[in-house]
């Protein structure tokens, strides 16, 4: 890994056009800055990987209880 | 056009249906390319399903359906990528999520997918706003009952 020491106000460059600010440091937290192009996703890992495993969960339903669920969601909205 | 999938076998799919995910899904960022399919066995869900690989469909739901009160605020760079002003122009679908072991079914309201109605393009957003629940609970008991007895 890759160790760089920055102050508040200054940057890193990842390739041509990611910039990465430093914009406050208060206590134990960072504020960051990030600038980055459209098709760059930019995520807190957390969220990032809390829906990577509720997508990989979901591509794995089977149709039946799908149509179960249906089923059920049809009885609701029809009353 | 037919797309083979191993869970439902081979689908129908019109070019209206066909949506381009740039970026793909979140864990599945190589698959761009998807159909939107809607047999009526699953209504109202939708499939979506990847033209690249079989195994890889998504169960969807039109957010309107999901909750009444659902209006994702989308981050300017998500319109942009998406070329809309706003959450309003597009369609907003949530992916579903069932759970083998108690029934409950889940959609994620964190992470929909907007799709713009004439470009067919779309993108996997991430809300900034904690309160959209990534599992709100659709079908199935509101307190699942292994979670009293152990923790995850």
């Amino acid at each position: 890994m890759l160790v760089l020491g920055r102050r508040t106000g200054e940057n890193i460059r990842i390739g041509d056009d990611i910039k990465v600010t430093v914009l406050e440091v208060r206590g134990g937290q960072i504020k960051l800055g990030i600038e980055a192009p459209l098709s760059v996703q930019v995520h807190r890992e957390e969220i990032y990987e809390r829906i990577q495993r509720q997508n990989r969960k979901a591509a794995g339903t089977e149709p039946a209880d799908l149509a179960d669920a249906a089923r059920a969601l049809r009885k609701v909205a029809g009353g | 056009m037919r797309i083979q999938t191993r869970t439902l076998g081979a689908v129908e799919a019109t070019p209206e249906s066909f949506i381009t995910l740039p970026e793909g899904l979140l864990g599945y960022e190589d698959h761009k390319e998807f159909a939107l399919v809607a047999p009526a066995a699953y209504a109202p869900f939708r499939w979506l399903l990847s033209f690249s690989d079989p195994d890889v469909a998504f169960p969807v739901l039109e957010a309107r359906l999901a909750a009444a009160d659902y209006r994702p605020a989308l981050a300017a760079t998500d319109a942009r990528a998406l070329g809309a002003a706003a959450s309003d122009a597009l369609e907003i679908y949530v992916i579903a999520t069932h759970d083998t072991a108690d029934g409950r079914l889940t959609v994620n309201l964190r992470a929909p997918i907007l799709v713009h109605p004439v470009s067919r393009i779309a993108r996997q957003v991430v809300l900034s706003d904690g309160r959209w629940a990534v599992d709100h609970l659709l079908v199935g008991d509101p307190v699942p009952a292994k979670e009293s007895k152990q923790a995850a």
